[in-house]
């Protein structure tokens, strides 16, 4: 079966910088997919071109059988986008901007009434239908979006950034939202800055530079990664609650990584033993020090990080393979496995 | 729903939406028409005027008192020297000064005595050297227009009282003046007889008017989507660049024509310019000409990504376009390569046609070719502006 969208070496300048250079990416039909990345990395450009927005300056795209830059009028009735700003009409209500797009995909009578009703209540905005979008928050503002992009039952659906500047709960919400129209059966393409949002995928690609650092389902991701993870925290009775460890610092002997996460700091420990044969991953090891003892490793954590008191084993996330990936210490083969064995449950904590 | 009414509908659905500037769209016509049809008014009157007498006679006193009680001027009263009237003209308190020198009286009698049956005894007009009295005129020429036409008028009175002086004085010697000038002119003026400058210029405002409205209202509306994101939101549906642009361009069509409208009323009723004109002809022609002012609005929204460049852009075009469109100036007054840019200027074409429209009452037959100038910017603009307009959200 052909998949949903088919990217062939797409390449893209924009504003004489190189956006994409010449990624290829396959995404199955259905499924939700995530698009990661830093700012510029190219996220926004990749979903413009998939929007039949902007043109590629090379290579090419296939979406739902149908070549992007030959037939993007037909597609464009089968795809649904929303962007990352909010771009309905803040003066007319809740009910007349369903209204107007269902118009515009020339739904009309019964259908235009059930299926307005349906979104309203999929979008739970029922009680809201008069009110002026303007006035809506900003969580139902983009469940509005969404179901506005949804009036003509669209195939495809685009989302850029949804959730920026969404509260929390709105943001679960939105993404229950997303996982029950997966379970419909429709591709979902959602670029996302979220590591949390992201491990909500089928599966992800990290965009870099333009480029594709990795690709694959969260948990294959997650079970690529090459070390030993700790989380370093300072001692709570200490003035300094907030770790930091300048970037500029090299990480102390042994260890790959050290940055902040939330109010402590992860260092991972470049691992000596090849732990994960089955995957394709090559740890880069700055320092062979085999049989290293678990006091070893703190004496060196705690010597280059004078704050820390409590160091933790963890398991890493989503987030903690994202800093990996984009530190050039965690390496993706260039191929991988298209059905990942469940990843081998790491040793237990130890602190 | 066909696709252009699904765009009107909304727009419409937006505007009503809009009070704000529904009522600037009802107020400002109405402002600018009352205002400016007061004030832009091409005739110069109440100059102010301000004399030297060195002669101080009855005959320095008569001359005075024809020129006071000429509406046109106002006398600013009597100077003692030519220095305080140049330092009164330096002040700008008055735009004309007279210097009547102390032997006028002398002077005229003398010529009159010497060239009995010469019209025009009193030469007039500085550095005349003819035999007869002098005077002398100074005129603030900053402002070149109402000066010449303020000294042209001040030489006429000067001429009428000279030849009324003259009459006397041949009466007196038993020649009848009226016996030596045998050409009488009997002028008689069309379609403005009383020559009111308002009946020219209220059709002109009603030209810029209907104009500024358009091709602003056009411009913002669609930049305003660009800004807000909805026009990409818009692109990546079924709708055609020539969807969104004709459905926006529609609403504003009826507004310009609800503009003209409300002009005409207030030009017939409060200006009491008459319109001679057919009304259905005057939409047709104006219909025409939007194809143009929209275009404009259009154009623009193609270039400019904010609601602030719009308005530049805007006023760039509309700047030229009005200046030479004959609305202050006759065209045929410009250099000649200045009058051929302007067979290029819309506003040009209405502005003569609204004009002869209302004071001539033409109609197709009569103005068929500006007509079809106008049919040939139009589509020129519009086309260019829809094509421009592509598919890559504007």
């Amino acid at each position: 079966m052909e998949p949903a969208v088919r990217i062939a070496s797409l390449a893209k300048d924009h504003a004489g910088e190189r956006a994409l250079r010449g990624i290829s990416l396959d995404i199955p039909d259905p499924c939700l997919f995530g698009i990661i990345g830093a700012d510029g990395a190219g996220k926004s450009t990749l979903m413009n071109i998939l929007a039949t927005l902007t043109d590629a300056d090379s290579g090419s795209v296939r979406a739902l059988g149908r070549d992007l830059a030959e037939e993007f009028p037909a597609i464009r009735k089968d795809i649904g986008y929303m962007p990352q700003r909010f771009s309905l009409y803040q003066d007319l209500s809740v009910g007349e901007n369903l209204d107007f797009f269902a118009d515009i995909f020339g739904i009309s009578g019964k259908a235009k009434a059930d299926r307005m009703d349906h979104l309203l209540a999929f979008a739970g905005l029922q009680t809201f239908k008069n009110r002026r979008a303007g006035l809506l928050s900003g969580g139902m503002k983009q469940k509005l979006a969404l179901a506005c992009t949804l009036i003509h039952h669209p195939k495809l659906l685009l989302l850029d950034e949804p959730t920026v500047g969404v509260d929390p709960v709105a943001r679960r919400d939105f993404w229950s939202m997303l996982k029950s129209l997966r379970a419909d059966g429709i591709t979902l393409v959602v670029s996302t800055p979220y590591m949390d949002e992201a491990s909500l995928c089928d599966s992800l690609v990290l965009l870099h530079e333009g480029g594709i650092l990795a690709q694959g389902p969260p948990a294959q991701l997650v079970a690529a990664y090459p070390f030993d993870l700790f989380r370093v925290e300072a001692s709570p009775e200490a003035r300094v609650t907030t770790l930091n460890y300048p970037g500029s610092q090299e990480p102390p002997p042994g260890f790959a990584l050290v940055y902040p996460s939330g109010g402590s700091l992860h260092a991972a420990e470049s691992l000596t033993a090849s732990r994960r044969d089955g995957a394709a991953v090559t740890a880069e090891a700055t320092s062979e020090i085999p049989g290293v003892q678990s006091e070893d490793r703190f004496r060196r954590l705690r010597s280059a990080i004078p704050q820390a008191h409590t160091v933790t084993r963890i398991e890493p996330a989503l987030e903690d393979c994202f800093f990996a990936l984009l530190s050039g210490r965690m390496r993706m083969g260039p191929k991988l496995p298209p059905d990942p064995a469940p990843a081998e449950a790491p040793p237990g904590g130890e602190s | 729903m066909n696709l252009f009414r699904v765009i009107v509908l909304k727009e419409f659905q937006q505007l009503a939406r809009d009070r704000t500037s529904l009522r600037l769209m009802i107020m400002m016509p109405m402002v600018q028409m009352m205002v400016l049809g007061y004030a832009l008014t091409t005739e110069v009157k109440h100059t102010p005027v301000a004399v030297v007498d060195h002669d101080g006679g009855p005959v320095g006193r008569s001359l005075i008192q024809a020129i006071s009680n000429n509406a046109l001027f106002t006398y600013k009263g009597n100077v003692n020297s030519e220095g305080e009237l140049r330092e009164r003209l330096d002040r700008g308190e008055v735009k004309l000064g007279l210097i009547i020198p102390g032997d006028f009286s002398r002077q005229l009698e003398l010529a009159t005595r010497l060239t009995p049956g010469a019209s025009g005894a009193a030469a007039l007009g500085a550095g005349s050297k003819g035999s007869g009295a002098q005077i002398q005129l100074w005129v603030d020429g900053q402002d070149a227009n109402s000066a010449g036409v303020a000294r042209g008028y001040l030489s006429a009175v000067l001429n009428q009282w000279a030849t009324r002086n003259l009459s006397t004085r041949l009466e007196a010697a038993g020649i009848r003046m009226d016996q030596l000038i045998p050409i009488v002119t009997d002028a008689s003026v069309l379609f403005n007889p009383l020559l009111k400058s308002t009946w020219y210029m209220i059709p002109g405002i009603a030209v810029i008017l209907v104009t500024m409205v358009t091709a602003l209202l056009t411009g913002f509306s669609i930049v305003r989507e660009k800004e807000s994101g909805t026009l990409e939101q818009l692109m990546v549906t079924p709708l055609k660049p020539i969807h969104v642009v004709v459905g926006k361009a529609v609403p504003f069509f009826f507004i310009g024509v609800a503009e003209l409208m409300i002009a005409l009323g207030i030009a017939q009723i409060w200006f009491r310019v008459p319109f001679r004109g057919n009304y259905l002809t005057l939409i047709a022609f104006t219909g025409i000409y939007m194809l143009s002012s929209l275009g404009i609005g259009i154009f623009t929204s193609t270039v400019a990504r904010t609601q602030q460049q719009a308005l530049f852009i805007i006023w760039f075009f509309l700047l030229f376009f009005m200046l030479l469109s004959g609305f202050f100036l006759p065209v045929e007054n410009m250099p000649h390569w200045v009058q051929i840019v302007t067979l290029g200027n819309p506003v040009r074409w209405f502005m003569h046609v609204l004009r002869e429209m209302f004071l001539k009452g033409s109609g197709f037959p009569e103005l068929w070719r500006e007509a079809l100038a106008m049919l040939a910017i139009g589509f020129t603009v519009f086309t260019f502006s829809v094509l421009k307009f592509n598919r890559k959200a504007g």
